[in-house]
């Protein structure tokens, strides 16, 4: 596509996405139908295959980027409103979820710095369970790959909102607090889609935890980072 | 409708200002990061969410998925590093988020265990 002709790619993307969605839908919202998918493997195919103006695409798309940001913002709506899922057992539910997020961001860096990873790598690897945007910022922060991080990102909750459910029941975790701090700190927003498709107190408890380590891991990922490297 | 739209432009004009705020005072805290947290903080000083800011919210997350197509497709920039570690990405990303998630489980299961 020439460069001009930036402004088509904002339609082909919603496009692409409206077509996703439904067959989303068609398939009873299963994370592995998620409506995210189809579009990211079709446009990056179309960049192989065709080549293509990838700086068209970025300038055409700006505007799905700040709304983007305005989405990591709006997320206080969701922390606000599961500020009552939480009442009980604070503590606890906090010693879980920091210690989810640091058992994560551990596993996920250690291998990526002992081996060739490099720090780019493992910055990037660092940011995994936290949701994209907030990822993405995080990233950028202590010198990682913003759009690698999106993609481990989407990986990473795909593979918790799919594996996630039946793991812990195989580990004998059934009450749906437990379920939904799992899924919301190691799954982020898949994650916590799912556990909301699941049961409203599991999606309560999922979106306290995607906020809270999401908030708390981009916050102190930048301060501690430099330590390590 | 227009109380959405009106939401969302709120809400973008916001993390716009936050990140100008931000870069002024040499802050490395995202614009969007510090949008929040003082979003969360006005609805618990309100004790409310302003309807115009709970719809426009609403309409966001709704699109969550739409907005991070974008995102990912710039992947592409960073083929080599895929290409180059494949197996290295998966095993972190699965090892990683299992372990995560038997972390969080297993430490909340312990201390709210029954008798304590």
């Amino acid at each position: 596509m020439a460069e001009g002709a930036f402004y088509l790619w904002l339609p082909i993307v919603a496009g692409l996405y409206l077509i996703a969605d439904h067959l989303y839908r068609a398939c009873g919202q299963r994370a592995i139908a998620n409506p995210v998918l189809l579009p990211v493997i079709l446009l990056i195919a179309s960049f192989h295959v065709f080549g293509g103006d990838v700086r068209a695409f970025e300038t055409g798309t700006r505007p799905l980027m700040w709304m983007l940001s305005a989405a990591v913002a709006a997320l206080a709506v969701p922390l606000y409103r599961s500020r009552h899922a939480i009442r009980r057992n604070k503590p606890a539910i906090v010693a879980a979820i920091a210690g989810g997020s640091i058992t994560g961001v551990g596993l996920a860096i250690v291998p990526a710095l002992v081996l060739e990873g490099g720090s780019s790598l493992g910055a990037t690897l660092a940011t995994k369970s936290i949701t994209t945007p907030i990822a993405m910022a995080a990233a950028e922060s202590i010198g990682g790959l913003p759009p690698l991080a999106a993609a481990v990102v989407i990986v990473t909750g795909l593979f918790a909102a799919l594996v996630g459910p039946p793991f812990l029941r195989l580990l004998g975790v059934d009450d749906e607090t437990t379920l939904g701090l799992a899924l919301g700190t190691a799954g982020h927003a898949i994650g916590t889609a799912e556990a909301v498709r699941l049961s409203d107190g599991m999606g309560a408890a999922a979106a306290f935890a995607m906020t809270t380590n999401g908030l708390a891991t981009a916050l102190l990922l930048p301060i501690i980072w430099p330590i390590f490297v | 409708m227009t109380r959405t739209i009106a939401g969302i432009m709120f809400l973008i004009v916001l993390v716009q200002a936050m990140e100008g705020l931000a870069t002024a005072f040499g802050v490395h805290v995202p614009g969007a990061i510090a949008a929040m947290a003082l979003l969360f903080a006005f609805f618990l000083w309100q004790g409310r969410i302003p309807d115009f800011l709970e719809k426009g919210a609403d309409g966001l997350v709704r699109i969550f998925p739409l907005l991070f197509i974008p995102a990912l497709v710039m992947v592409s920039d960073h083929w080599a590093i895929i290409a180059h570690h494949p197996w290295l990405l998966l095993s972190a990303i699965s090892v990683s988020t299992l372990g995560g998630l038997a972390a969080t489980a297993l430490i909340y299961r312990y201390l709210t265990r029954p008798g304590k």
